[in-house]
């Protein structure tokens, strides 16, 4: 019988492992396979020429979409702890008018559930945007002025207003968000891109995580929202850290220089190659793949990290913190090289926000902290020709209510609660159609008045703007297809360009 | 008067008694002369009187129908002149036969082959203010054609080899609106004194003014109603008559806003997808390349946009295989398409083999990234011939205005980055040639703004990107500026 292979990477999810009957058929798919003879045959000649050779590029198991592509990269940033759309983007004068007054419980109850947090109340206030709006752009639109470097580029952004989500917690709208399913265990966004389109750059990872450290208490962001699921895991998201080593175990220890890697890697190659043909374990592949990529990212990882030849007005572009490393701002930059070279998908991840007491004192830090990077990314990407084929999301995982948690004759101590009915979500780029909102929500910001989009819908709409149809990547796993709108999501015509 | 327009209504319904009951008399009299049907002449007399009668009562709701309008003069003149000719013939046959009789036996023959004929002109003549005169001739052998339509009827036009040599009024518009409209709006019979059956008529309107206006579907009224929802009272066509499909009123629309000529071959014309896809599927032609078995996809519209793929060769696989071991990167922009896009990610500059590589391919690639490739002008001359070409990524390359200059005969170029190189406001004057192009961006080169400006007002749908300003930052709050 097979020897079979005891696995350790991240995407075993308990299983034993994969059968050679599931690997001859295919479930694998192309990319295991083509991975098989890229390694066995591959043409490196010596001490770090492997750039050279191209025979590893990875163009995913499609290699391209089902219709042309408006965009060939994504950067997609989460609001980790759930952004408030009534202080951002989603501008109310009726909280304005009525602040104070009780939500009228018609809206409360047409609204869904309440979290744990606030349905014990007995007063549900509501509360007028912590600061003032006023209009940016050709289309006059409405922002707060705790967003005012968003408001300048605002011409180039997409707003949806009415996103909405059945999750009132964290994890599970997290989750959701970065895989489509509230729990773990599936493939997120990017790893499903990885797999698809495979990448446009040989020595860099197609998948690329930056979280930002942030003082601000938020809830945890696990390596589960970037994993690669039921995928190989060479599919998984690569997360580059402040410091000295922007990834982990790609340095090679001292006194191991480049070309006692490299015939380490040879050795280890072909003695991964026979336990792969004695057992069929995709997982060999992956792990090789691994290793090749942290090879190549030796020499690639350091150079982008190296701001040295950024000159010092693009750097303050970002804003001041970017000098800072493990910053938003710093990561922001950071994205913009790594857009350049043409890395697929970059998740930037930004903590904070999850402001159910003192948001006054609370939200405008976590707005600062982003708001000029963001808008800084847009603009750089823009003069530099790469937003229009890089789409730029922007978001969290739901939004925060209108009424207040807490009593608000306490201003200070006052803060929102989570919100799935309605929060906002801007696009940039990549095909999304410009300086546009899309979708109404009522007066109050609690319920939508019209054209609400799922995560779902919105993943949809991202495929489609890779050239995509959701529906048509799938991989399949435990008896079914899955994929990463799962049984759902339509494409929002109303933002395509 | 609405009492009278109700009776009216009924002549449609009661003209049926008088065409049945005096066939049946005409019949029974000749019948009833022979020897086996002798038993039915006692009836022949009451068959004549009721027909008669109603008869008359027909033709009276008629003249009430009349008052009515939307009925044109000449074919209404004719069928009222016959109609009421009939009702007086029957009668004077009923009176004939109970008065008349030796006179009658004599000229029985005559009376009725009489009656026949004035029922076939009577119906004749009113079927074609119904359904205008060319409604039994629509799918009639060609022999009966001219017969029934009084000649009128021209022969079908063939149906068009393909898209673009199909004329957009003869062989989309006006089948589509003859087929939906002309039964109330033909030049037989006009409601709302509007026909639809020539393109003076469409253009001139109706009683409510033009319905048309070349250029603009928002100002016309025929788009209007035809959008409306079906239960609206200006709804067309109305009285629940099989509507003009999607594809029909999209198609009309376009028609209309490329100023609603009388004739133009489409491939003419300035299509947008969705109009593309609408006169597809009025024409009959269906998908461009049909999808491989069991891979249809889901959301066909979207698909649909798409813009179909050029019909060229795809790029030759050891081509491909050659760039890909060079440091390329060349994919298909699409499934089922040959062009391709071709990024280049390695670390050293592009060679001459390289482009003698990518010549041979020039004609399927679509999307080209030389982005730090140290390409030269001299190897810009070679991109200059890939016809198919619509994004050019050269920016951070050492071309200048001379390597620009080679650029100007790509026809399809829409995007072009030339940031970080060193081309200048004299080279960016050339690019005003490029007809197609829609984005621009010339960051950190030598152009200046005035050279810009003058790019723009030369191009005035090309949009140039000259570097953010950050000066442009508004203040940024120094303090939080919270309300109570």
């Amino acid at each position: 019988m097979s020897d079979r292979t005891r696995r350790d990477s991240q995407s075993d999810n308990g299983r034993n492992g994969v059968s050679r009957r599931s690997v001859l058929a295919g479930a694998v798919g192309l990319g295991g396979l083509a991975l098989v003879d890229a390694v066995s045959s591959r043409a490196f000649a010596g001490a770090g020429s492997a750039v050279a050779s191209g025979s590893i590029i990875d163009k995913g198991v499609l290699k391209t979409g089902h219709i042309p592509a408006r965009a060939k990269r994504v950067v997609s940033i989460q609001m980790c702890g759930a952004v408030s759309q009534v202080d951002t983007f989603d501008y109310k004068p009726t909280l304005i008018k009525r602040h104070g007054e009780e939500i009228p419980p018609s809206v409360k109850n047409a609204g869904g559930r309440i979290s744990a947090m606030s349905n014990g109340q007995t007063a549900y206030p509501l509360v007028q945007p912590i600061a003032k709006f006023r209009q940016y752009g050709g289309n006059g639109k409405w922002i707060s002025d705790l967003m005012p470097y968003t408001g300048r580029v605002v011409d180039d952004l997409c707003f949806i207003h009415t996103m909405t989500t059945e999750h009132v917690n964290h994890d599970p709208a997290s989750m959701f968000l970065h895989t489509g399913f509230q729990l773990s265990g599936r493939p997120s966004a990017g790893a499903w891109v990885n797999y698809a389109l495979g990448t446009d750059n040989a020595n860099m990872p197609s998948f690329i995580v930056m979280k930002s450290q942030h003082q601000s208490s938020g809830v945890a962001a696990n390596g589960g929202l970037w994993g690669s699921g039921f995928l190989p895991s060479h599919f998984q998201g690569v997360e580059l850290r402040a410091g000295a080593d922007p990834v982990l175990y790609v340095r090679s220890p001292d006194g191991l220089d480049k070309k006692d890697r490299r015939a380490e890697l040879d050795v280890i190659t072909r003695l991964a190659q026979a336990q792969y043909a004695a057992s069929g374990d995709p997982e060999i592949l992956s792990k090789l793949a691994q290793y090749e990529m942290a090879y190549r990212m030796q020499d690639s990882m350091p150079e982008v990290a190296d701001l040295s030849n950024e000159p010092k007005y693009i750097m303050d572009l970002y804003g001041p913190e970017a000098h800072i490393p493990g910053t938003f701002a710093r990561n922001c930059l950071l994205t913009r090289r790594l857009i350049e070279r043409g890395v697929k998908f970059v998740q930037l991840v930004q903590l904070g926000w999850d402001h159910h007491s003192k948001i006054t004192a609370r939200h405008p830090p976590d707005c600062m902290a982003v708001d000029q990077p963001s808008a800084a990314l847009v603009a750089d990407l823009k003069q530099r020709g790469l937003l229009d084929d890089t789409l730029v999301m922007w978001g969290g995982e739901f939004g925060r209510t209108s009424y207040a948690q807490g009593s608000i004759s306490d201003v200070e101590a006052m803060g929102r609660d989570h919100h799935g009915g309605c929060f906002t979500y801007w696009l940039a780029g990549g095909g999304a159609k410009a300086g546009h909102s899309y979708g109404e929500t009522d007066e109050f910001s609690y319920n939508i008045a019209r054209d609400p989009v799922t995560v779902h819908d919105l993943h949809a709409t991202m495929m489609h703007l890779l050239g995509i149809d959701h529906e048509r990547l799938t991989y399949h796993f435990q008896g079914r297809d899955f994929r990463l709108t799962d049984v759902a999501g339509k494409v929002v015509k109303g933002v395509l360009a | 008067m609405d009492l009278i327009y109700f009776f009216g209504r009924l002549h449609v319904l009661l003209l049926h008694l008088p065409i049945g009951i005096l066939l049946l008399a005409v019949v029974l009299e000749f019948m009833s002369r022979r020897g086996r049907f002798r038993h039915l002449q006692s009836a022949v007399g009451f068959v004549w009187a009721a027909g008669a009668l109603c008869a008359i009562g027909t033709a009276a709701l008629g003249y009430m129908h009349a008052t009515e309008g939307g009925f044109e003069g000449a074919a209404l003149d004719a069928h009222r002149l016959a109609g009421t000719s009939l009702a007086l013939l029957a009668c004077i046959v009923w009176l004939m036969r109970s008065r008349f009789s030796p006179l009658y036996a004599k000229a029985w023959p005559v009376a009725a082959l009489g009656v026949v004929l004035l029922l076939f002109l009577t119906g004749h003549f009113g079927g074609n203010l119904t359904h205008g005169d060319t409604y039994l001739a629509q799918y009639a052998p060609g022999p009966l054609r001219g017969l029934l339509s009084s000649g009128r009827m021209r022969a079908a036009r063939a149906r068009p080899a393909d898209l673009g040599s199909a004329d957009i009024y003869l062989d989309v518009v006006a089948p589509a609106l003859n087929q939906r409209c002309s039964t109330c709006h033909n030049d037989s019979k006009q409601k709302g004194e509007f026909s639809v059956a020539s393109y003076a008529s469409l253009m001139k309107g109706g009683k409510q003014g033009v319905v048309i206006v070349p250029g603009k579907p928002e100002a016309s009224d025929l788009i209007r109603r035809i959008n409306l929802a079906h239960d609206d009272k200006d709804f067309m066509p109305r009285d629940g008559k099989t509507p003009l499909t999607a594809e029909q009123g999209a198609a009309i629309e376009w028609w209309v806003s490329v100023g609603a000529p009388r004739t133009a071959a489409i491939a003419s014309l300035k299509t947008t997808p969705e109009a593309h896809a609408a006169l597809r599927s009025v024409l009959g032609f269906g998908k461009p390349h049909p999808a491989p078995a069991g891979e249809q996809p889901v959301d066909q519209q979207l698909a649909d946009a798409a813009a179909p793929p050029p019909d060229i060769p795809a790029a030759a696989p050891e081509v491909v295989t050659a760039l890909e071991s060079s440091g390329f990167i060349v994919r298909p922009i699409a499934a089922n398409n040959p062009l391709v896009q071709v990024d280049y990610t390695a670390a050293r500059s592009v060679n001459d083999t390289d482009f003698a590589q990518l010549a041979r391919i020039g004609k399927q690639i679509h999307a080209l990234n030389l982005r730090s490739a140290g390409a030269t002008d001299a190897q810009l001359d070679i991109i200059g011939r890939f016809e198919n070409l619509a994004s050019l990524r050269l920016e951070l390359n050492p071309v200048t205005d001379a390597g620009i200059a080679k650029l100007v005969n790509l026809k399809q170029l829409e995007y072009l980055n030339l940031y970080g190189t060193q081309v200048s406001d004299k080279g960016l004057a050339q690019l005003s040639r490029l007809d197609h192009l829609r984005t621009l961006f010339v960051w950190q080169t030598p152009a200046t703004p005035a050279g810009i400006a003058a790019l723009k007002r030369a191009h005035a749908g090309l949009s140039v990107n000259g570097g953010f300003d950050p000066k442009t930052f508004p203040e940024g709050p120094k303090v939080i500026p919270v309300i109570n």
